[in-house]
């Protein structure tokens, strides 16, 4: 354990987090494998549904040609020659179809037991062309025949079966399961349909053919069943509907008609026992011959059983013509044989010989003898075997229909649990992958807020911590990559403030007590300043006695000078007055010049008119010619006289202009006056307050002066207390040097950096920073 | 439509022409247009008036203003600065109409102010400068006088109408 302290932190973490992250990939792994093993199944299943499908459609056209073969056979090549040349080209085609996937189909993956069914069936299909030229040469059998054909089938259907076992899937195991046996069923069908062609086509069953038409309808019975209880709800009533057509019901009547043949069978032989030697015919002989009573009575005992028998006979269904005609002839003849019974009794009553009985009754039993065996040696089936293989067909391809329809539906089973695995797979992995990268992360953060907190390995703290404790403040620590906040830069800092304030301490010791010993020597002259103190302080009382005096006078010289100013600012006021009514008539003389440019206007425009006037006098006299020339002369002077009244306006305009002018500047000068003589009120005004002032603060000084007086008294009992406190000064101070020395002693247990110097020769936080998990640590994971 | 009759004496003194009918041949009404003093024969001249308020008439010649109603007489004014291709100016109270009367129709000439009645004889006046001659319909300068160191621009009456229909009138 030793060693596992050793290790540092961010180690101990990475370990820490190294078994669940494996964990966590062991089982996304194999979680993502199984989710790919399903995906590669559903497609390898898919591509069997596509081989089973093609190999069933094959196995369908193989069962219409056995069937035909049948039929082709039993009619010894009279019926079904076409019909079996064509269906040979379909069968063909299908098979083609096999063998194109059997060469694509990849089986590797799939199980021997498969691929050897597979391989084996296609081996006997090889064999068909062989099988094929002896039927058409009649050298071989029925049963041979249709057992090839059977075997063939089987073996195909076996390989489809072999794809339930390779399924792990429930749902495709099922969907196979129900594809499987309705296949198997459907087979039956096919046999039955060859079977009971040669049997019709013969109207007899060939050896042993009963009873394998017996046990091809109730194997047919078993595998629907079984197709129906593996069957989803969907497909059963597909099935279902499917079965509804006519032709079906027609079968299940010419398969009863098949099936009818043991109770007819029966019948038959009751009815030869009761006929034959020792039967009723017998009987009947006997008593002619012997005329014993008890003859009669075995004789009649058998005719009613016969007669029995016969009813039943003809009550049976499905009977052909033939059947019926040879019954009733049969049934004729015995109702003759019971008259004759009667007429013999009657006869030997009365009396009659056996001779003589003999000869007159004739009887022949000739006819329902052979109506018998003819019923015996025929099974009168009175079906067609050509109407009884298009009905089968027909239904055969109705179940054609069903077995696409299951085939579709494994299919899409397949496809959509194949997309279903993908998306699984897809999930799982995207899940896994962020789960991974999740865990790595927080791992990552968590780590590095630990030491970015701490800043270095705990040991490393514990013994900066130690160092601490013993006084050892000589520690350097590294600056660069440590962070703000970490418990190493706390340290740094608590180091680093230590030093500061420890060193302080050590330099304010030395100063307390170099100040110390100044204070001792200041306690002296300070000792001695007081006596000088106290003959200064008489000299200044003196001094201001002086001062007090003059401030009096100071006091007096102001009051008078104040009542002068006041004077002055009286003057100035009435000055000011007097402007303001300067200004005014000035005003008014103003107003005055208005009204004369007014007078003088209208005067200018009298000599306008007066000029116009003349001027038409003179157009006037210049008309009149010589008459008007004394006028026009005195026109003319009137127009001399309007331009010299004009220019004399012109003159006194420019004059009143003039006069306006200076008024506007006197008011103007005015004005200024005023404020000046306004300003000079203001001064002398204000002089007055200012000397007021003095004189107040004169006395004040005189007061304050004697205050003084007052003061230096004290200083003076002060002066004196202060020597005797400088005397305490000094011993105090020698007792604070004392004080000083042990304090510097207790400091010395610190030892420091000196002046702040780093000593280098101790550095922890070796790894300099915290720990940084970049992307090639990130890559151990 | 030269009308201007001449006295031509050899001492061009008045007193030859004193007798003679036509006093009013060397007498000219002076008044001012813009800076310069212009002079027309007092013959033609009717009357002075003071401005007064003036009718403007739709759809006449821009110098013509309209038309003053004088004591009953219609009569068209006319703006002789703009006739004379100067810039209007406001009217004022010294501003004046000289009624002239041109082939028995009387003209109202609106003038910056009148001046005086001046003789200016036939000696005095020089022709006007040959270079005005080319430019037809403004050859109404019959001469410039000499007064003393003045110059004074003689307008041709007549020709200020420059032919045009004075009709507006309508009464004489």
């Amino acid at each position: 354990m030793g060693s596992f302290k050793s290790i540092k932190v961010k180690n101990k973490i990475l370990l820490m987090l190294l078994f669940p992250v494996l964990g966590l990939i062991y089982f996304s792994a194999d979680g993502v494998v199984k989710k790919i093993v399903i995906r590669t199944e559903m497609g390898s299943i898919q591509s069997l549904t596509g081989l089973s499908v093609s190999i069933s459609d094959l196995v369908h056209e193989l069962q219409k040609e056995r069937g035909t073969t049948a039929g082709y056979l039993g009619s010894k090549g009279a019926e079904f020659s076409e019909e079996l040349r064509n269906q040979r080209v379909f069968t063909d085609s299908k098979a083609a179809a096999v063998h194109v996937f059997y060469g694509k189909f990849n089986g590797a993956r799939l199980n021997s037991e498969f691929n050897n069914d597979l391989h084996e069936a296609v081996q006997t299909l090889d064999s068909l062309e062989e099988t094929r030229r002896e039927i058409d040469a009649f050298s071989t059998s029925a049963d041979k025949a249709i057992s090839y054909y059977t075997n063939l089938n089987a073996t195909f259907l076996s390989v489809i079966g072999n794809v339930v076992k390779i399924s792990s899937n429930a749902a495709i195991s099922n969907g196979f399961s129900t594809y499987v046996n309705f296949l198997q069923g459907k087979e039956r069908t096919g046999v039955e349909r060859a079977v009971m062609s040669n049997a019709f086509a013969q109207d007899r069953f060939a050896a042993g053919s009963f009873n394998k038409f017996a046990s091809l309808v109730s194997e047919q019975k078993v595998y629907i069943d079984t197709f129906l209880f593996f069957a989803t709800e969907e497909q059963r009533e597909f099935y279902q509907v499917a079965m509804e057509d006519p032709s079906v019901a027609e079968v299940e009547r010419m398969r009863a008609i098949a099936l009818n043949r043991e109770q007819r069978k029966e019948l038959l032989a009751d009815l030869t026992t009761d006929i034959g030697y020792g039967g009723l015919i017998h009987q009947f002989k006997n008593y002619i011959l012997r005329g014993r009573d008890n003859y009669v009575d075995t004789f009649y005992t058998r005719y009613n059983h016969a007669m029995a028998t016969l009813d039943r006979y003809l009550q049976l269904s499905n009977l052909s013509d033939a059947a019926v005609t040879s019954a009733g002839i049969v049934k004729e003849t015995l109702e003759n044989y019971a008259e004759n019974m009667e007429m013999a009794v009657g006869l030997t009553r009365e009396g009659m010989s056996v001779e003589e009985l003999d000869s007159s009754i004739s009887i022949s039993d000739g006819p329902a003898i052979g109506a018998l065996n003819k019923l015996l040696t025929q099974e009168n089936f009175g079906v067609e075997a050509v109407y009884w293989f298009e009905t089968i067909t027909q239904k055969i391809n109705l179940l054609k229909t069903v077995e696409n329809q299951l085939a579709s539906d494994v299919t899409t089973t397949a496809a959509a649990l194949q997309i279903a695995a993908q998306r699984q797979y897809l999930i799982y992995m995207t899940l896994a992958i962020a789960l991974i990268i999740l865990a790595a992360l927080l791992s990552f953060l968590t780590a590095r807020s630990i030491l970015t907190q701490l800043g270095d390995e705990p040991f490393s703290m514990a013994a900066i911590a130690g160092r601490i404790s013993e006084g050892d403040l000589t520690m350097a620590f590294a600056k660069n990559g440590v962070r703000n906040g970490s418990i190493y830069h706390g340290f740094a800092e608590i180091v680093e403030s230590m030093n500061d304030v420890l060193g302080n301490v050590n330099t304010a010791v030395d100063q307390v007590s170099s100040g110390a010993g100044q204070v001792a020597q200041a306690s002296q002259a300070l000792s001695q300043g007081a006596t000088q103190q106290a003959s200064s302080l008489e000299e200044i009382s003196s001094s201001l006695n002086e001062i007090n005096g003059q401030s009096r006078q100071n006091s007096e010289t102001a009051t008078s000078a104040n009542a002068l100013a006041k004077t002055a600012a009286a003057s100035a006021e009435n000055g000011n007055e007097q402007m303001g009514l300067l200004v005014a008539a000035m005003g008014r003389i103003n107003t005055s010049s208005d009204e004369i440019k007014k007078i003088i206007k209208v005067i200018d425009d009298i000599a306008f008119q007066i000029n116009l006037l003349a001027l038409n006098a003179n157009v006037e006299a210049a008309r009149a010619g010589k008459y008007g020339k004394g006028f026009a002369v005195v026109a003319e002077e009137v127009r001399n006289l309007a331009v010299r009244s004009a220019d004399a306006v012109k003159n006194t305009t420019a004059m009143v202009e003039e006069s306006i002018r200076n008024i506007e500047e006197g008011t103007k000068s005015a004005g200024i006056t005023a404020e000046q003589l306004e300003g000079i009120v203001e001064s002398a005004t204000k002089v007055a307050d200012y000397l007021g002032d003095i004189a107040l603060a004169s006395n004040e000084q005189a007061q304050g002066i004697e205050q003084i007086s007052g003061g230096l008294e004290q200083i003076d009992q002060v002066t004196q207390s202060n020597t005797a406190s400088a005397e305490q000064g000094a011993s105090a101070s020698e007792e604070l040097s004392s004080q000083a020395q042990q304090l510097k002693e207790m400091i010395s247990r610190f030892r420091l950096t000196e002046n702040g110097k780093r000593k280098a020769d101790t550095i922890y936080h070796e790894e300099v920073g915290v720990i940084e998990l970049d992307d090639a640590d990130f890559g151990k994971y | 439509m030269e009308e201007t009759y001449v006295e031509s004496t050899d001492d061009g003194l008045f007193l030859a022409v004193d007798d003679d009918e036509n006093v009013q041949d060397n007498k000219y009404l002076l008044f001012n247009l813009g800076g310069e003093v212009y002079g027309i024969s007092i013959a033609h001249v009717t009357e002075i008036i003071e401005i007064q308020s003036i009718t403007a008439v739709p759809d006449i010649t821009g110098y013509l203003k309209g038309v003053i109603n004088l004591r009953g007489r219609i009569i068209p004014v006319m703006d002789l600065r703009l006739r004379f291709g100067m810039d209007g100016r406001e009217f004022d109270d010294r501003t004046c109409i000289v009624i002239v009367n041109i082939n028995d129709k009387s003209l109202g000439m609106i003038v910056d102010t009148v001046a005086e009645v001046q003789d200016i004889v036939a000696d005095n006046i020089e022709p006007p400068p040959s270079f005005k001659s080319d430019s037809t319909g403004n050859d109404f300068i019959q001469g410039l006088g000499k007064i003393e160191d003045r110059v004074v621009i003689l307008i041709d009456v007549e020709r200020i109408t420059n032919g045009q229909d004075l009709e507006i009138s309508g009464e004489e």
